[in-house]
């Protein structure tokens, strides 16, 4: 088992570091950037699997995971309402940036392998991935004010959106890699980011505190309060 | 391809990725398109294909217009729109990147198929144990779960006007829902449990068995990809677009550059054909059957 | 006979959970030999589950103990299987569900090859091995929990009411396969049931709890006969109908606990054949409430679930649809409530507020407390202020009103919802499965309660006991469309196999009996 570990964690790392190779050679940033997620993604997956995660933990993460890709049926009348990203930013609130992230990235794989894959599919991965990592990390400051959590709500609906342009700028679709070809991703996609962002914004005004006292309850009911994970029952 | 252990079909692939990064000349992606188009068709179906295409184009097209209008670099000037020069240079690239995006995308529609998600979760499941698992209950619960969904939009339908009511309606669906599997999700924890979860060593029941057929077709996919690497740092491949496109000549390397390409993008059909021989082959050197 | 190996034997145990205030056992003894069937009997909330956690210390429990408990097993070596289907398969597929408890074990490849091969074979699974847990019936789903617990090669197996959930049919499918386990592999059964029936055929021994108590404990025969010499109001209605009836026939003898040993027990009662006369007057049909004309649906084009359906619900009555799982019960209930449309035909329905009762209740519960819910339900209702206290008592709800909807048992669960329903002043009530996972007594009461509405209910089931003794009209779904809709005596007369224990014990006797009931006028008459 931990010599799986460190084997993919040296496997990262030689992902994470190859790009700064193939950059020497001014070439497209798209592979480079490419194995760099790659690689991160699996160090965070090889962390995750030497904190023998509890039974209760994983069968949280696989249902927050699917509670996020089946949640959309319930919006099905309200155009551009998704709750992924809420449920996603909501896990690593309350159950901390491990299974925050953990939940991002299954999130994005499971929808992805019952939807088909696409070159998408890594980058998803790590937006949602980084979303629920940044919100476990910051959860301290962000539960406190509804506010704070709002504005970060509304934030991510851009970044996430920025974060998926990266493969379209970096490939070249855009014209070579530059300031201008990455402001013109983004104009391109500023609508569509825009509505995610005022859906994360009022899925959160309306729903975050009720929502925030039912998964504070089942933290409770699983032994699943954050800082008391990495800890087998 | 399908018949064979998922390694091989990940090999293919890796290898696709990597050379269709690698080569910047516009023959060789043209020559990856065009296999990865053929493979889509025989894998996924025509139909299928073709609607990603027509997808693809409208976007790709959008590029091609758009890489010449942003990119001003080049010194072949074709002619100008407005204020900017329009190049040559920034055209053939432009047209490079859309093959480029048009193949990527061409790529997953036979990947779905040769990788599909029972593949994809053996390939993971050896490295990545518990996430394997994760990835797996997930999978199982949102088919489930959509389905309660829909069962609660339904129970509670309400025609409301606003839109700030009706969000709010399907928050308090969602928090229900939520609930509900959640604390189901507790027995379901209680049976992994029982069924020995540890949280630690597994092992993984292999649905399918690397054989020696897949051995010998692995090494010859390693060795189609290491050799085309070595090409590449030939300069097999490589295309100058700015500042001026330059030609390169079509030399014994770049020949056998691009043959060794096209064998590789070829290889699934290749292995169906050469097992295709090897049966028929076998058939005939089988002594008489008295009936 | 040489004495059995004893596996596990508890001296004097408590148990009390980490949060409770009383004990969930008190002062158990009890030992499990090798190769025992035992059936755990009891209400809901008497500690059976409890008891079957504790046997098996990968999902025990916290809480704090007393007395002794020994076992000559590893962990490994008990399996259980729970009450809810769909909560147990965890995986995209039976086959990796069936892998999964192999894997956790860490088994090399090659044994699990095997043991995968022999296992499933024996449970000829084989057919169902590549589908998804969405494609399979309850009793399927339940069938292959059964083959994942088994691929553990237990030596004891504990089942928490497996089959609560299943219609009659699939029940007897999942209680063969255990005798077959039992007998042929010789592994050590521990099953915790409401419905003694199956069970008490098969089970070498019977355990009564009550309140953390063993009350009673030895064959079943003798504990029936025991429970009812000492006339043992809190057990009574846990005795089955045929050891009831052979037991009111003959106190004296150990009771019939099979159908045919219950035909021998009353052939000398059956000179007069029937127990209600052909002149009793018929009470005149009321005014028809809802009305179903030649509906057609389907939810797929090419696989339609009704056909020309043609059904009628009177004022007052209660009308009990029965049927396989997937008949399309729930389905037709949806169409009555509105909830689908037909595809063709019409569904009459007088203009009256419906009351509807989804078959997963968790669906009814959007509030975070059942006092919540209540409260709810009472304002939407516009009944008068003491109304809401009134079915808090009726329903005995006071003790829950704090509580989440989702930390109650499945009865409780049940009671709140109806209250809630009831709350909203339904002038119709269609119910879907609302005795599913109830223990007799909470079955009975539910019944009742239903008898005094004097409103009509249209009612899906599983349960024949049940629709046999509350129903006005029976009526059976099979293949799209109502076969026949009758008073429940006439409607079970005849039949074979879909009836009460009574009905299939006497009616090849050309009986119309077909409840305890029936039996015990025949015998007045006889005495």
């Amino acid at each position: 088992m931990r010599a799986r570990c460190i084997g993919l964690a040296l496997g990262g790392i030689c992902l994470a570091v190859a790009p700064l190779l193939l950059l020497l050679e001014q070439g497209n940033f798209l592979p480079a950037l490419l194995l760099a997620v790659c690689g991160m993604l699996l160090l965070f997956l090889a962390h995750f699997e030497r904190s023998r995660a509890s039974a209760q933990r994983v069968v949280l993460i696989a249902l927050m995971a699917a509670i996020a890709c089946a949640g959309r049926a319930l919006f099905a009348g309200i155009p551009s309402v998704q709750p992924a990203s809420f449920l996603i930013i909501l896990t690593g609130l309350v159950f901390g940036p491990q299974a925050g992230c953990m939940t991002g990235a299954m999130t994005a794989l499971a929808s992805n392998m019952l939807l088909g894959q696409g070159p998408w599919t890594v980058w998803q991965m790590a937006a949602w991935g980084l979303m629920g990592l940044l919100s476990g990390l910051l959860r301290r400051g962000l539960k406190k004010h509804l506010l704070l959590l709002s504005a970060y709500g509304f934030l991510w609906g851009f970044l996430f959106g920025w974060l998926m342009n990266f493969w379209t700028v970096s490939g070249g679709f855009f014209g070579a890699f530059s300031l201008r070809a990455v402001a013109a991703a983004c104009a391109a996609s500023f609508l569509f980011d825009l509505a995610h962002a005022v859906c994360n914004l009022l899925l959160i005004v309306l729903l975050a505190k009720p929502f925030l006292r039912k998964l504070e309850r089942v933290a409770v009911k699983y032994g699943l309060q954050p800082g008391r994970e990495n800890r087998p029952q | 391809m399908q018949a064979m252990h998922p390694l091989v079909a990940l090999a293919y692939y890796i290898g696709v990725f990597a050379t269709l990064f690698c080569f910047d000349s516009i023959t060789y992606t043209a020559a990856l398109f065009g296999w990865m188009l053929l493979l889509a068709c025989r894998t996924a179906g025509g139909r299928k294909t073709l609607r990603l295409l027509m997808g693809a184009a409208l976007f790709g097209a959008l590029l091609m217009m758009l890489n010449p209008l942003i990119n001003g670099e080049g010194i072949h000037i074709l002619f100008y729109l407005g204020e900017r020069p329009v190049t040559l240079e920034s055209l053939l690239y432009g047209a490079q990147r859309l093959l480029l995006f048009a193949a990527l995308l061409l790529v997953f529609p036979s990947f779905n198929v040769l990788l599909d998600s029972e593949r994809i979760l053996y390939l993971f499941s050896h490295a990545l144990r518990t996430s394997a698992l994760i990835l797996m209950m997930a999978m199982r619960f949102v088919p489930l779960l959509a389905r309660r969904a829909e069962e609660l939009r339904l129970l509670y339908r309400q025609a409301e006007p606003r839109r700030l009511a009706r969000i709010r309606h399907a928050g308090r669906l969602l928090g229900a829902l939520l609930d509900w599997t959640v604390e189901e999700g507790l027995q379901s924890a209680r049976v992994l449990r029982a069924r020995g979860y540890r949280g630690g060593k597994r092992t993984f029941y292999a649905a399918f068995r690397f054989t020696l057929r897949d051995a010998a077709a692995l090494a010859v996919l390693a060795a189609a990809i290491v050799a085309l690497v070595a090409c590449r740092f030939c300069g097999a491949g490589k295309w100058l677009y700015f500042p001026a496109v330059a030609l390169p000549a079509f030399d014994g390397v770049q020949a056998a550059g691009l043959v060794l390409l096209c064998l590789f993008g070829g290889y699934p059909f290749l292995l169906e054909a050469g097992s295709r021989l090897l049966c028929s082959l076998e058939n005939r050197k089988r002594g008489e059957l008295l009936v | 006979m040489s004495k059995k190996r004893t596996l596990i034997s508890l001296q004097n145990y408590s148990f009390t959970y980490s949060l409770g205030e009383t004990p969930a056992l008190t002062h158990i003894s009890l030992e499990i030999c090798e190769g025992e069937f035992i059936a755990l009997c009891g209400a809901s909330g008497s500690g059976k589950s409890t008891l079957l956690e504790l046997l098996k210390p990968d999902i025990a429990p916290c809480g704090s103990s007393d007395g002794t408990l020994e076992t000559a097993l590893q962990a490994q070596d008990a399996a259980i299987v729970f009450q809810n289907p769909g909560a147990q398969l965890l995986a995209t597929s039976v086959l990796n569900d069936l892998a999964l408890p192999m894997e956790n074990s860490g088994l090399p490849p090659q044994q699990m090859r095997r043991r995968m091969a022999e296992t499933v074979s024996f449970f000829g699974l084989g057919p169902l091995l590549h589908r998804g847990p969405e494609l399979l019936s309850g009793g399927e789903k339940q069938l292959v929990s059964l083959c994942a617990a088994l691929m553990q090669q237990p030596r004891l197996l504990l089942l928490d009411e497996p089959t609560a959930q299943l219609d009659p049919i699939a029940a007897r499918t999942f209680f063969d396969m255990l005798r077959r386990i039992h007998e042929e592999l010789g592994v050590t059964v521990l099953l915790a049931e409401h419905r003694l029936e199956e069970a008490a055929a098969i089970a070498g021994r019977i355990l009564l709890l009550e309140q953390g108590r063993i009350r009673y404990d030895g064959a079943p025969g003798e504990v029936f006969q025991r429970i009812w010499k000492e006339g043992d109001h809190a057990f009574l209605p846990f005795v089955p109908q045929a050891p009831a009836c052979s037991l009111a026939i003959d106190s004296h003898s150990l009771p019939a606990l099979t159908p045919p040993q219950l035909r021998e027990r009353c052939r000398p009662l059956l000179q007069e054949k029937l127990v209600e006369e052909r002149s009793t007057p018929v009470p005149p049909p009321g005014e028809g409430v809802l009305a179903f004309r030649d509906v057609c649906f389907a939810y797929e084009a090419g696989a339609p679930v009704l056909e020309n359906l043609r059904l009628e619900l009177r004022e007052g009555e209660v009308l009990c649809l029965l049927g396989g799982n997937g008949s399309g019960k729930s389905t037709l209930l949806k169409l009555a409530a509105g909830l689908l449309q037909p595809d063709a035909g019409r569904i009459k329905r007088k203009k009256m507020r419906t009351g509807y009762l989804p078959q997963s209740l968790q669906a009814c519960f959007l509030a975070d407390t059942v006092g919540e819910a209540l409260h709810d339900s009472w304002k939407k209702g516009g009944l008068p202020p003491g109304e809401e206290e009134r079915m808090i008592a009726l329903f005995s709800l006071k003790a829950l009103l704090g509580r989440h909807p989702y930390d109650l048992s499945g009865g409780e669960q049940q009671r709140a919802a109806f209250a809630s329903l009831l709350l909203r002043r339904p002038e119709l009530l269609l119910l879907d499965e609302p005795t599913k996972g109830l223990d007799p007594v909470a079955k009975r009461f539910f019944g009742e309660t239903l008898r005094r509405l004097s409103i009509p209910v249209l009612l899906a089931t599983h349960d024949i006991l049940f629709a046999a003794t509350f129903a006005s009209r029976c009526a059976m779904l099979f293949d799209g469309s109502i076969a026949d809709a009758a008073p429940p005596r006439r409607f079970f007369q005849g039949s074979r196999y879909y009836t009460t224990a009574v009905g299939q014990a006497l009616s090849p006797l050309g009986s119309d009996a077909i409840l305890f009931e029936d039996v015990q006028k025949l015998c007045e008459r006889d005495a």
